[in-house]
């Protein structure tokens, strides 16, 4: 593919660029959340009416090319490194006209890299009847660009930006821009002296280099050191210089936008004042911040209960029809218990992810994330977190994939990653699969005063002790960690906005399809290889059991059913899986745990949900019934020692508390791999965890067992 | 005497004079709080450490310090 003509979306957070991201591209675009995939940018194609496509970047909201944070230091990345693969041929900046003065400053700071540019009014719709409208002659004289109002809600004047963005793909030249910031001598004779080391003919960008070198990636070693002395020769003052160049902008565009204003009623009284006088309340915020994660939990459990059963039973009926249809032998086998036994197992938990991510979703689009960011700041700085950590808690309920990647907004490195080793755990989604079947065993269903269901409480419960988890780790770890950089709040709280739709559902789209291409990808490989080792043994051993079980069951006088069942769960122990989860079981016995439920402990290292795929591949392939769903199949086990069932309260106890504490998420440690550029965290992430997960488990048994 | 915006009572305004502390000036300067510009301090946290002020249309939330940082004329 020959490369296509890219345009960067730049503005601060709360433009409204997302929106316009999604209003341009509709579905074409790529929202890549997992490894293996880059993630720092929202890519998409725009296709113009000259018949063109172009490919538009999204890039992260920033205030300023000062970046705070390593999700804000990618932007100034991009835009100083002309040879880089993400330089943009053209930007499109994004403003609310609701905030233009404050989203003016990056606009002066971006247009004096010289890319081809045009100013993107969005929210029109909310300044006009907010009172607020712009004369776009007066901006567009200013800034030497043309401007163009677009309200990306109401579909208003896309077709208007598109047509500029074809104005932009064939301007050849550009005028040098330098209203906004005159370089004093030091910064002259710095830029001049750097230009010489990065052959980059921009001044600006040669005055961000100045300012960034430090941590730019695209300067080599060598040329950190020579421009770290050219910067120290001219005693070059970052802080001040930067305060400097801020002041001088505004200064500059202050009376321009005052020129451009055409009416005004700022001291309008704003109903998201009034909402947050309740939301943000001492006494009503907090609690309403519980009754939100409380509704949460409960529709979680009750609203998916329905579109589940209709699920499992269509696989369970694909999996006697495979039976029913096809020649018997070994293709059939491996289709019903290995392949459609697996998928099923962790399918059928959709419901559920797709609620959870919805509302998380909402959550965020409407605003109310960073209230509770800023309601819970001071909690969290107890426990060496920042108040942006909650975000980063919220999702890992989803899961702690994008949790860990949403830390890259907490400026503060102790803070940041504190947040991303407590992150994982909190309970995910994919532990929903596990507590739900394994929860039946521990707490009966029935409802508890009058309306709640015992199980989403205890449901709720298992997420409760991974909060304290997260937290008390959180606390130990702020004791052994030191820093002395500075940690900040200033956060924006945005205006209150009914969700667009369309944002959160292409949000939760994306999300719920990742996880079942990732998951099921996995869940896939692993269902087949454990079927071909679960149905095959070493030498002839499968055979010989085969024969002493037949031998045993007539002798026993056993009916037909429950010899097929006998020969079947001993042709099990002897095959490769078997002697696998009998080689570990003496590590995991103290547990309550036998080479089965070791089995499913090794696969769901891969990835917790495997661990009810595994569960339906062993016990099916185990048992001569189809019908039965993985419950019925865990249910029915006997523990050959007691005689009674396999999964009694202690065992099914001791298995719950492993998997709320264990790190079995391949995806997770490879995040944080990349996240933190060292192995030293994730390994010690699933040390640490493990070490809470094998401990908690043994207590449990060794008490109620 | 240096007053800040800790000064103000809750739902009272002021303008920004000057900061006390470089680095965050650098901060507080990017999301718009300029000097000349007119703060409002809303509303405290609910468990403390935090306020929120309005700067225009927007309403960000800052930690004590750094609302201690903005001296108001």
């Amino acid at each position: 593919m020959s490369n296509p003509f890219n345009i960067a979306l730049i503005g601060n957070p709360n433009s409204g660029k997302s929106s316009l991201f999604n209003a341009l591209t509709g579905l074409n675009q790529k929202i890549s959340n997992y490894p293996g995939v880059t993630i720092d940018k929202k890519t998409g194609t725009v296709k113009l009416s000259t018949g063109d496509r172009i490919g538009l970047i999204d890039f992260p909201g920033v205030y300023s090319l000062y970046p705070n944070s390593s999700e804000e230091r990618i932007v100034v990345q991009a835009l100083t490194n002309p040879e880089g693969p993400d330089y943009p041929d053209a930007i499109v900046y994004v403003a609310a006209s609701t905030e233009l003065e404050k989203h003016l400053l990056l606009a002066t700071q971006v247009k004096e890299l010289d890319i081809p540019m045009v100013l993107c009014l969005t929210m029109m719709d909310l300044s006009e009847s907010g009172g607020t409208t712009y004369d776009t002659e007066v901006l567009s004289k200013y800034l030497g660009i043309p401007v163009i109002g677009v309200s990306s809600l109401k579909g208003i004047n896309i077709d208007g930006l598109k047509y500029q963005m074809v104005h932009l793909m064939n301007q050849s030249t550009i005028d040098s821009w330098k209203k906004g910031h005159k370089l004093n001598r030091s910064e002259q004779e710095t830029v001049d002296q750097i230009k010489l080391q990065t052959g980059v003919d921009n001044e600006y960008q040669n005055l961000l280099i100045a300012h960034h070198h430090k941590w730019l990636n695209h300067i080599t070693a060598a040329q950190r050191i020579q421009i770290s002395s050219k910067v120290d020769e001219q005693n070059f003052n970052s802080v001040k210089y930067q305060i400097d160049e801020t002041m001088g902008r505004y200064n500059s565009f202050t009376p321009v936008i005052k020129k451009a204003e055409i009416s005004d009623s700022k001291e309008k009284g704003s109903i998201t004042d009034r909402i947050d006088r309740i939301i943000t309340h001492k006494v009503f915020g907090p609690l309403i911040f519980f009754g939100v994660m409380f509704f949460i939990f409960q529709a979680i459990y009750a609203w998916a209960a329905g579109p589940m059963d209709w699920i499992e039973g269509l696989f369970a009926s694909m999996a006697s029809a495979v039976h029913n249809y096809m020649p018997a032998g070994w293709v059939a086998d491996l289709l019903a218990d290995g392949v459609i036994a697996g998928l099923g197992g962790v399918l059928v938990f959709i419901p559920q992810i797709t609620i959870l991510f919805l509302l998380v979703s909402l959550l965020e689009e409407s605003g109310y994330m960073s209230r509770a960011v800023f309601m819970f700041d001071s909690i969290m700085q107890r426990f060496g977190l920042n108040g942006r950590s909650i975000v980063a808690l919220i999702s890992s309920g989803a899961c702690a994939i994008p949790a860990i990647m949403s830390t890259r907004t907490i400026a503060n490195w102790k803070e940041r990653l504190t947040t991303i080793m407590v992150s994982p755990l909190i309970s995910c989604s994919a532990r929903i699969p596990v507590y739900t079947v394994l929860i039946g065993f521990v707490v009966p269903s029935k409802t508890v005063g009058g309306i709640f269901n015992a199980q989403g409480l205890a449901f709720m419960g298992l997420y409760l002790l991974s909060i304290v988890a997260a937290l008390g780790s959180a606390w130990i770890f702020k004791l052994i960690l030191k820093s002395d950089e500075r940690s900040f709040l200033m956060i924006e709280l945005p205006q209150y906005k009914k969700p667009i739709w369309k944002n959160v559902l292409i949000t939760v789209k994306e999300k719920v399809w990742t996880f079942i291409v990732e998951a099921g990808r996995v869940i896939l490989l692993i269902s087949i290889v454990l079927w071909f080792m679960a149905s095959y043994g070493p030498g002839n051993k499968m055979a010989q059991s085969a024969e002493q079980a037949e031998a045993y069951s007539i002798e026993q006088g056993y009916s037909e059913q429950e010899t097929e069942d006998y020969i079947a769960s001993q042709q099990l122990e002897s095959s490769y899986v078997g002697h696998v989860g009998k080689f570990i079981e003496p590590v995991i016995r103290p547990l309550g745990y036998d080479w089965k439920i070791g089995i499913a402990l090794i696969t769901s290292f891969a990835a917790r949900e495997v661990f009810v795929g595994t569960m339906a591949t062993i016990y099916s392939v185990g048992s001569a019934d189809d019908e039965m769903t993985v419950r019925g199949l865990m249910e029915a086990e006997i523990n050959p020692v007691t005689g009674g069932k396999r999964y009694d309260f202690a065992t099914a106890l001791s298995l719950l508390l492993f998997y709320v504490f264990a790190l079995q998420c391949m995806s997770t440690l490879a995040v944080t791999k990349r996240e933190t550029n060292s192995w030293r965290w994730p390994i010690i992430q699933f040390v640490f965890m493990g070490a809470m997960a094998y401990l908690s488990a043994l207590g449990a048994y060794q008490m109620f067992g | 005497m240096n007053r800040s915006v800790l000064d103000l009572k809750i739902g009272q305004s002021g303008v920004v004079k000057s900061f006390a502390d470089e680095s965050l000036a650098c901060k507080l300067l990017t999301v718009g709080i300029i000097p000349d510009s007119t703060i409002s301090l809303i509303r405290k946290a609910p468990f403390g450490g935090a306020y929120c002020i309005r700067l225009g249309q927007t309403y960000i939330a800052v930690r004590t310090a750094e609302a201690a940082s903005i001296l108001i004329k």
